[in-house]
């Protein structure tokens, strides 16, 4: 392993800035004792070290347009290439967010997707602002919080089905509400259990739904009832949307706040770990809280509203600027693309895919909640000879992009298999022969990865005493 | 358009293997009450419809020549940078949670990780967070869990757009926020029992701010020192460890990140050996594999909400990491000596158009040494008609602070990076020489 | 699974914290058990002495790759001492549960709060019930 420091000389050169035709400014004289005397260690390396380097790395990637990447819950599609093409166009990159005579464009785009993520949602009113799933969380739990405020209410808690994501309870918490909560039943959230914890503290129920296991919460009108009949409100964890494109929506389940996750469903691509797009959506009640500030329709066009005095009610600002644009402008594309028959669509091989696959596996592996699977499936290692973690890295050897592993954590030993709409049947079809071929020759795989370019990695040496910088490396040597 | 494979022949063998007749059977879960007989959206365009539509929204945008900033910049980004970002294996893949299949995006995150401590003068940096504003909060918020106390000082030097940013997160967590005046352009600080003194440098007007007095209210009391930086700026600027910062955070959009219409951008965070454990989001750590050979892991995870869920300090998940990687190369590519350069480059033009417009008359506010940014005083009127006649050339006019911050109604910033050359930083000049 | 061993001379919780009296101070740490069902662990993060804890407050956490467990206060007291050593080396409490691995020492505020604790039968018994 070399850091890209490795690979220069002093005084070689990357990338040489056009030079200045200006009277350079002494900064010495300019500064004085704000003056950075230190040089930077930053690497010294030609362009072309530069390109080795990284095109090696990315050589070490899995990734969906080289491998199968069934990650539960993240929805791994592919990504259409007229996205990316359509965000390299110049007249998008290169315009400043505060010159909004620069940006009409954007902000049409902008108001126009909002419409859409409304339409396919079944909300009121949709904000881009939040800049990735969790961050649409914490923006719905603040509209929730300024909700129930403003009514008078001092509700401070939240209900979080077991089977939740992690960032559910640590959202409400950030939010300050007190987390509560309710288990399920059969892998589906009981009404019964939740009347016992509903009160008039609650300010609201967060779901994902499907939920994590894949399986649609079919009580979910009751739940609306007595979750609204207690005064608290709806939440909607958009994790899960690609499910239900054109099937059925969360505003019409009773749903009152959601967020979306414009990667995962709309396909902007995951990026290696971001950036996303994480907007909420919002019934007509919470509209007049969403952040400023919002693209909205005028007389002449379409421009961005962050008149205060017209919305008091607002939460305020959430990020920097007006969310994603770039992300933003990839999922509208790909909404316009597909159109309805095409998201429709995507929904329904995405669903028989999961089933198709879970029929496959389940000759070999169990699967606990198997009723009603939708979008994806979760899997159980236990009672067989390798661990959810032996076979997540066996798969690997294959060219497999791994499950998610040990969530959620009410399934013990959990692989959860979103396999996405994008696969052909083929796909996996030898994706099931090579489970079957990986439960075969248990000694073997015990010891996988074989073939990756590292063997299984020390995860408690890296926590005990962590290097996370070239120099903390330096130092440890 | 569809992208799905599935011929009418594969959905019918998937359907009888399945011992369903219809691909509506799958969805009997869902309450009839509710499933979607017909809904009201657009049919599709298809890929070169879709493409031709979105270019003429693209030309209602204008690439004017950018003469503005306010925590994000115009300027130049190597053709390297994105021929590398934009590589298939680091777009489509996602978080590196399994090592072993990771381990080029995993280098990229320690490299960046090493990078963003070296710009900020820190220890040790996390993977990224979402934008400047909310890496701002986010280390306001790690300072109110460290100290277990609700309150922080903000100056008001700190750019207006991630003030409204602290407001919102502050007023739903309940924290207290003490407002620092600023004085001539210069924060003044006061001894207060709070979890942190937050200062931004050089802050939102541009002026470097005196950081001596930073040190010496963090020596007075027992609260954390955060400061929010340009990481391009902080390559000639004084490093936050001399006046004893404890959290640098900022924007890392300058790094070879398009201006894009305002995202996505590129949050940064860094901090001291000691605190390390309670920054939030995404770390990567160089461990070993099983045969001793070096491997990066994601690591320190039991921070993490997928771990500590309502316990976690934070609920941020993976984020940015593609833009991480964009300003990793940048920096790889500029080095020691060429961000140095891009940051001088950016305060000799920044210098010079102030001059030009001091010479035909215009107030400049230069009361305090200022680096890439600085603000004019012009009347109203005047202002618009300057906003109009820029426009028209193709310019940016200048942002109208008023409209952020009311202290600073009729003053307007301005920002020239090293990308301007002098004859479009003149013929800048020449139209407000028209107008005023 | 193993229960691990069950020291005879220490007072236990039902929470899996160990306590031994020593004067008018008690020593914590945490059982066998516990340190093998939470497996590796990597960092403890401890409370500076003087600190003042009521009984059930958590007063430190022990993380392991797995996850992040709060240790509670058998007792009220305040932080008498704590182990330093464990900031670089966390495994003793894999490794010596019992001796190294020791986490802090409290003062003893109210003697009638030990009587509260299980002996090394009952936390046995409790253990038992709990696989």
């Amino acid at each position: 392993m070399k850091l890209i420091w490795e690979k220069g000389q002093s005084g070689r050169r990357g990338y040489i800035p056009s030079p200045t035709d200006t009277p350079e400014v002494s900064l010495e004289q300019l500064l004085g004792l704000e003056y950075r005397k230190e040089p930077l260690d930053l690497p010294e390396v030609s362009e072309l070290d530069v390109i080795r380097h990284y095109t090696n790395l990315a050589h070490q990637n899995y990734a969906v347009d080289s491998n199968f990447y069934p990650l539960g819950s993240c929805t791994m599609k592919y990504s259409p290439k007229v996205n990316e093409d359509i965000a390299r166009v110049e007249q998008f990159q290169n315009t400043h967010p505060l010159c909004e005579e620069g940006i009409l464009g954007s902000i049409e785009i902008m108001y126009k997707t909002q419409e859409l993520l409304a339409k396919i949602s079944g909300m009121a009113a949709v904000s881009l602002q939040p800049l990735a799933g969790a961050h649409g969380e914490l923006t719905g739990l603040m509209l929730i919080k300024a909700y129930q405020k403003d009514h008078n209410q001092l509700r401070d808690e939240i209900i979080v089905p077991d089977s939740a994501h992690g960032t559910n309870p640590a959202s409400a918490a950030m939010c300050g509400f007190k987390v509560v909560e309710v288990k399920s039943k059969g892998g589906l959230l009981d009404p019964e259990a939740l009347k016992k914890v509903v009160s008039n503290k609650t300010a609201a129920i967060m779901l994902t739904n499907p939920n994590t296991l894949g399986l649609f919460e079919k009580d979910i009108l009751e739940i609306g009832q007595i979750v609204h009949a207690s005064g608290g409100l709806l939440y909607y964890d958009g994790a899960n949307l690609n499910a239900l494109l054109g099937k059925v929506r969360p505003g019409d389940m009773g749903f009152d706040v959601m967020h979306f996750n414009l990667h995962k469903t709309f396909s902007t691509p995951h990026g290696g770990g971001g950036p996303g797009s994480g907007p909420v959506g919002v019934s007509e009640k919470i509209a007049p809280y969403l952040p400023l500030p919002i693209a909205v329709k005028t007389a002449t066009g379409f421009a961005l509203e962050n008149d205060k005095t017209k919305r008091p009610k607002s939460i305020g600002k959430v990020a920097t600027f007006y969310g994603s644009f770039g992300v933003i402008l990839k999922a509208f594309s790909y909404m316009i693309n597909l159109g309805k028959e095409g998201l429709t669509n995507a929904s329904e091989m995405a669903v028989l895919n999961a089933n198709y696959l879970k029929a496959l596996l389940s000759e070999v592996m169990e699967v606990p909640y198997s009723e009603g699977t939708l979008h994806e499936f979760v899997a159980t290692a236990s009672g067989l000879d390798l661990s959810a973690l032996e076979i997540a890295k066996a798969l690997l050897d294959y060219g497999y992009h791994a499950p998610t592993i040990y969530f959620p954590l009410i399934v013990s030993e959990a692989l959860m298999i979103e396999p996405t709409e994008t696969e052909s049947p083929q796909t996996l079809d030898e994706f099931a022969e090579v489970i079957k071929e990986i439960l075969e020759k248990v000694n073997y795989h015990k010891e996988a990865p074989h073939f990756m370019p590292v063997k299984r990695i020390d995860e408690v040496k890296a926590a005990r005493h962590p290097i996370l910088t070239r120099a903390q490396l330096q130092m440890s040597k | 358009m569809f992208y799905t494979p599935h011929t009418a022949k594969d959905q019918e063998k998937m359907l009888a293997r399945l011992g369903v007749k219809s691909i509506k059977d799958l969805y009997d879960t869902i309450p009839q009450e509710v499933f979607l007989t017909d809904w009201e959206f657009p049919s599709g365009l298809g890929e070169a419809k879709t493409y031709r539509y979105l270019k003429e929204l693209a030309d209602k945008n204008r690439e004017l020549t950018t003469f503005i900033g306010l925590g994000l910049y115009d300027h130049e980004i190597p053709s390297a940078v994105w021929a590398l970002a934009g590589k298939a294996e680091f777009v489509t893949a996602y978080t590196p949670y399994q090592a072993e299949a990771s381990q080029g995006m995993l280098q990229v995150i320690f490299e960046f990780q090493s990078m963003i401590a070296e710009l900020t003068s820190m220890d040790t940096a996390n993977a990224s967070l979402y934008d400047g504003a909310t890496a701002l909060a986010e280390a306001m918020l790690m300072a109110v869990l460290e100290k277990k106390q609700k309150k922080v000082a903000v100056s008001l030097g700190v750019n207006p757009l991630y003030r409204e940013v602290l407001k919102t997160y502050a007023k739903a967590i309940g924290i207290e926020i003490k407002w620092l005046p600023l004085n001539e352009g210069q924060t003044v600080f006061k001894k207060d029992d709070v979890a942190a003194y937050i200062l931004q440098q050089p802050n939102f007007l541009g002026y470097v701010e005196a950081t001596e007095s930073f040190r010496e209210i963090k020596n007075q009391t027992n609260a954390l020192g955060i400061v929010s930086i340009n990481p391009v700026l902080a390559s000639v600027l004084r490093k936050p460890s001399a006046y004893d910062a404890d959290i640098v955070c900022g924007e890392g959009q300058a790094l070879g990140i398009p201006m894009n219409s305002g995202g996505p951008l590129l949050g940064f965070i860094a901090t001291k050996k000691s605190l390390t454990r309670k920054l939030p989001g995404r770390i990567v750590g160089l461990t070993t594999d099983r045969n001793g050979k070096d491997a990066f892991v994601l690591t320190l995870q039991a921070r993490e909400q997928h771990i500590r869920r309502e316990k976690a300090g934070s609920n941020i998940c993976t984020n940015q990491a593609l833009n991480a990687l964009a300003a990793t190369i940048y920096l790889a590519l500029l080095g020691k000596e060429g961000l140095k350069e891009v940051a001088l480059g950016a305060i000799s033009n920044t210098h010079y158009l102030a001059d030009r417009l001091k010479a035909i008359g215009v107030k400049v506010g230069d009361k305090r040494p200022f680096l890439m940014e600085f603000p004019v005083l012009l009347e109203p009127k005047k202002a618009h008609k300057l906003k109009e006649a820029l426009l028209i050339k193709g310019f940016t006019p200048p942002i109208s602070l008023g409209e952020f911050d009311r202290n600073f109604s009729d003053h307007y910033l301005l920002c020239a990076t090293e990308k301007r050359y002098k004859q479009e930083i003149d013929a800048f000049v020449s139209v407000w020489e028209g107008i005023l | 699974m193993s229960l691990g061993k069950v020291p005879t001379h220490l007072l236990y919780t039902k929470t899996h914290e160990w306590v031994r009296v020593d004067g008018d101070k008690v020593v914590i740490g945490i059982t066998d058990y516990a340190q093998s069902k939470l497996g590796d662990v990597v960092f403890v993060e401890l409370p500076s002495t003087g600190d003042d804890f009521d009984a059930g407050l958590s007063l430190a956490t022990i993380e392991s790759v797995k996850g992040v467990s709060d240790i509670y206060a058998p007792i009220s007291g305040s932080v008498w001492e704590v182990n330093e050593e464990l900031e670089d080396i966390p495994e003793y409490i894999n490794e010596d549960p019992y001796g190294q691995g020791w986490l802090l020492s409290l003062s003893i505020e109210d003697q009638t709060e030990l009587d509260d604790l299980l002996t090394a039968e009952e936390y046995q018994a409790l253990l038992e019930d709990e696989e």
